[in-house]
């Protein structure tokens, strides 16, 4: 039984260690790649349109009057 | 009359001639041809398999535009993964539970004898420990990115899910570590007692006496059988080592296509080596009597040593024959 635990312990230790450094060396896409012209905050969520967008897009009174277009067109200039 | 019929057949011309509004293509405002754009994208999509532009942002792949082999990656992660991963392992059980309840345990055929005999040392025991626990973290994190999204959310919410699954990720890529040393020890350390040998093939033949219950065939310190298993868990490791290093450290060797690649490979090799340790869990615990203890305390009673590995036992005493007061070998 001794063994056993041992086993464990010793699977629990090495993922804790490499873990670690490799947790130290390796960064989420959205630090690695972040720039101060683009990142407003150092939350994730913080972006141009504020930490409390739902996700949700709205129209204003005054967008919902203008025309949208009927369809997107790929490789416009 | 013949006005009313003419001027009706007028109608029905005029109507079924004059083409549907929705048919009508409409107007672009900047008087591009969307129609033949997309033919041009289709032989962009067919000569170079995807559509890139340029981006002045570190991050280049999001210069990617389309790329739709990742169509084919979804259909792959959201249907064939689960339906494969689902088989195996509702599979796998149920062939487990149903040999059990034909055959039963292997049991014992001759009552023990109370000599024990060394049959793994705490080397062993401890890198075949530290190789399962790995195993079985990798083994849950890894079906909850199959199964998760649908056998867990629903229980715990999405909240405590997008944590866990978080964690799950942290977990997976740690514990990868200590089962790719586990992995690599366990090949170094028995590789020269799972090569092919001279009892292999009536093993085989006899199903390993599975099927019978007073059937021995005689075999050395690993039987065919597990031989079979050691090389499967080695290759299947070695697989599932190379394409996870290449995932733990993503895009340094292979762009997109090649980390969905990977993604095929892993969890399709993943899948089929969980289901081939339950096999390996069942008969190393309730599937033989005795088993579980060569790897819980190193030792097997000397009954169970003549029954299943009788060439073993054999080869054993006549070292002892030869080095008296070696551990662990039976006596005559």
């Amino acid at each position: 039984m001794r063994i056993i635990l041992a086993g464990i312990f010793l699977s629990v230790l090495i993922a804790a260690a490499v873990g670690y450094g490799l947790f130290s060396t390796q960064k989420p896409i959205y630090e690695a790649f972040a720039r101060p012209s683009v990142r407003l905050g150092r939350e994730a969520g913080d972006n141009l349109v504020g930490p409390d967008w739902s996700g949700l897009y709205k129209t204003t009174p005054q967008q919902a009057r203008t025309p949208q277009p009927s369809s997107i067109v790929v490789g416009e200039d | 009359m013949r006005v009313t019929v003419a001027a009706l057949a007028l109608a029905v011309t005029l109507t079924c001639g004059m083409p549907a509004p929705a048919q009508v293509a409409p107007a672009s405002p900047t008087g591009s041809n969307p129609i033949a754009q997309s033919v041009a994208e289709d032989q962009v999509l067919k000569a170079e398999g995807r559509a890139k532009g340029t981006v002045r942002i570190p991050d280049q792949k999001e210069a990617i535009l389309e790329q739709p082999q990742g169509r084919r990656y979804q259909t792959y992660h959201e249907h064939v993964l689960p339906w494969l991963g689902g088989v195996v392992i509702v599979g796998v059980l149920l062939a487990l539970g149903l040999f059990y309840w034909r055959r039963g345990a292997v049991e014992l055929e001759f009552p023990p004898t109370g000599i024990k005999i060394e049959r793994f040392g705490a080397g062993e025991r401890l890198m075949h420990w530290m190789t399962a626990t790995s195993f079985i973290v990798l083994a849950i994190t890894g079906l909850n990115y199959v199964f998760g999204k649908r056998l867990l959310m629903p229980l715990i919410g999405p909240e405590a899910f997008a944590i866990w699954s978080q964690w799950a990720k942290f977990l997976h890529n740690a514990f990868a570590w200590p089962f790719m040393l586990g992995l690599i020890t366990m090949f170094i350390v028995w590789v020269k007692g799972n090569l092919p040998d001279r009892y292999d093939r009536e093993w085989l033949r006899r199903m390993g006496g599975l099927l019978s219950h007073h059937d021995h065939p005689p075999a050395l310190r690993f039987n065919a059988g597990q031989k079979l298993m050691f090389w499967v868990v080695v290759l299947a490791g070695g697989v599932l080592i190379a394409s996870g290093l290449a995932l733990l450290f993503p895009f340094t060797v292979f762009d997109i296509n090649g980390m969905q690649l990977l993604q095929y490979v892993h969890g399709i090799v993943a899948t089929l080596l969980v289901g081939l340790i339950l096999g390996h869990i069942y008969i190393g615990t309730i599937g033989i009597q005795g088993a579980f203890d060569a790897m819980k305390y190193g030792y097997v009673d000397l009954a169970w040593a003549k029954e299943h590995h009788s060439a073993w036992v054999q080869q054993l005493q006549s070292k002892r024959e030869r080095r008296p007061g070696l551990r662990g070998l039976p006596p005559e």
